[in-house]
């Protein structure tokens, strides 16, 4: 086990993009740029129960909405730099009309542009990573890299918390009470 | 086991100066995980599955990272002081470049001042920055209330390398290409597209 892993540290996702034409790969005839899919754990929150008792706060809880924060380093070793940012993913159930959305919005960034053409160049944010939503049922996330000479791009993905398989450590029947507790009852 | 440490938010350092004598400014020195092995990320090639050559997570694992290897690491800093009372947190990424390897450098995400005396907030001496690249040993200093009173505690809050990959190709080579080889099936990242 992962020493800092095992008190939190996940890893999602990662990537190099130093892939080859001949190989059916990358040719660089794209700026660079390349893309991969991740999928995102929907069967969240495995130890939430929902009462059946109306008077319960938890009633008629959907556990389909999610929020994913995650972090991806974008950097690159020619046109070189790092790029940190920050990603919040959120899920929704819409009863009324088309079911599950999902969205990827960048929350915030630090950028290190060793040279200054690296990831979109001049003094604002880096261009690259994109995250888009490809499919929101499966919560399948696209990722697009690039920044630097095409076979130069490097990526790691971290999960940084949200309610990916987290435990509910709250109130619920089906685990026990720790530390901290929930008002049972609604109050205006 | 505390409730939150056994999931998430370990302090990776902390000192106090209450001991201190001489009045200089305190500082400590710390090494974070950010030049070994990711160890549950597969390293050996691929030799089959659909364009195992372009595994993205292979060619990640076969050039990174090792000593001179890019990574970035978040630490959330908390800084306080008892006699002219104050408190600020900060968080910081700490980034290593092959390209700034002998360096590396440290940028600041976000910060929020607490409640504090005027007397505390009006010294800067409150630093992260690089001491050794080469092994990942960063220096937080902290002087900003009085000589015996600064506390500062340091939590790890994501990226490194010292993690779990939970990511398909985690574990063996083996059937790359296919959902079924993932550590995980519901956690799995994709060749390009």
């Amino acid at each position: 086990m992962a020493l800092i892993g095992g008190n939190g540290g996940i890893m999602i996702a990662c990537a190099q993009t130093n892939t080859y034409a001949s190989n059916g790969g990358h040719d660089g005839s794209n700026g660079g740029a390349m893309q991969f899919d991740f999928y995102l754990p929907v069967d969240v929150q495995d130890t939430v129960t929902v009462p059946s008792s109306t008077a319960d706060v938890r009633s008629n809880f959907d556990t389909r909405f999610t929020t994913h924060y995650i972090a991806t380093h974008n950097w690159g070793t020619y046109y070189w730099g790092n790029n940190w940012k920050e990603w919040v993913i959120q899920r929704r159930y819409d009863n009324a009309s088309s079911g599950i959305h999902a969205t990827a919005t960048k929350i915030r960034e630090v950028i290190h542009r060793g040279h200054p053409s690296f990831n979109g160049g001049g003094s604002g944010d880096g261009t690259y990573p994109t995250l888009t939503v490809q499919d929101a049922d499966t919560l399948q996330i696209r990722c697009r890299i690039g920044g630097d000479y095409w076979n130069s791009n490097n990526l790691e993905m971290y999960y940084l918390g949200g309610s990916a398989e987290t435990p509910m450590i709250g109130v619920g029947a089906d685990h026990p009470t720790y530390n901290y507790d929930l008002t049972q009852a609604w109050s205006e | 086991m505390a409730l939150i440490g056994g999931f998430k938010g370990p302090i990776i350092a902390a000192f106090s100066s209450a001991e201190n004598t001489d009045n200089v400014a305190k500082q400590m020195d710390f090494v974070v995980p950010i030049i070994t092995n990711i160890d549950s990320l597969q390293t050996s090639k691929p030799t089959s599955g659909t364009n195992y050559t372009q595994d993205p997570v292979y060619l990640h694992a076969a050039t990174h990272p090792n000593s001179t290897s890019g990574c970035a690491i978040k630490l959330g800093i908390h800084a306080v002081g008892s006699y002219y009372y104050g408190q600020v947190y900060r968080e910081y990424i700490y980034f290593r470049n092959p390209n700034a390897s002998s360096s590396g450098y440290i940028m600041q995400l976000s910060e929020q001042v607490g409640d504090n005396y005027s007397s505390f907030d009006s010294s800067n001496d409150f630093t992260l920055t690089v001491q050794d690249n080469a092994t990942g040993k960063l220096r937080v200093r902290q002087d900003k209330d009085y000589f015996t009173a600064n506390e500062v505690k340091v939590y790890y809050l994501g990226g490194g390398t010292d993690v779990t990959f939970v990511g398909r190709n985690s574990g063996a080579p083996s059937g790359l290409g296919s959902r079924g080889a993932d550590y995980d099936d519901r956690y799995y990242q994709t060749f390009w597209v």
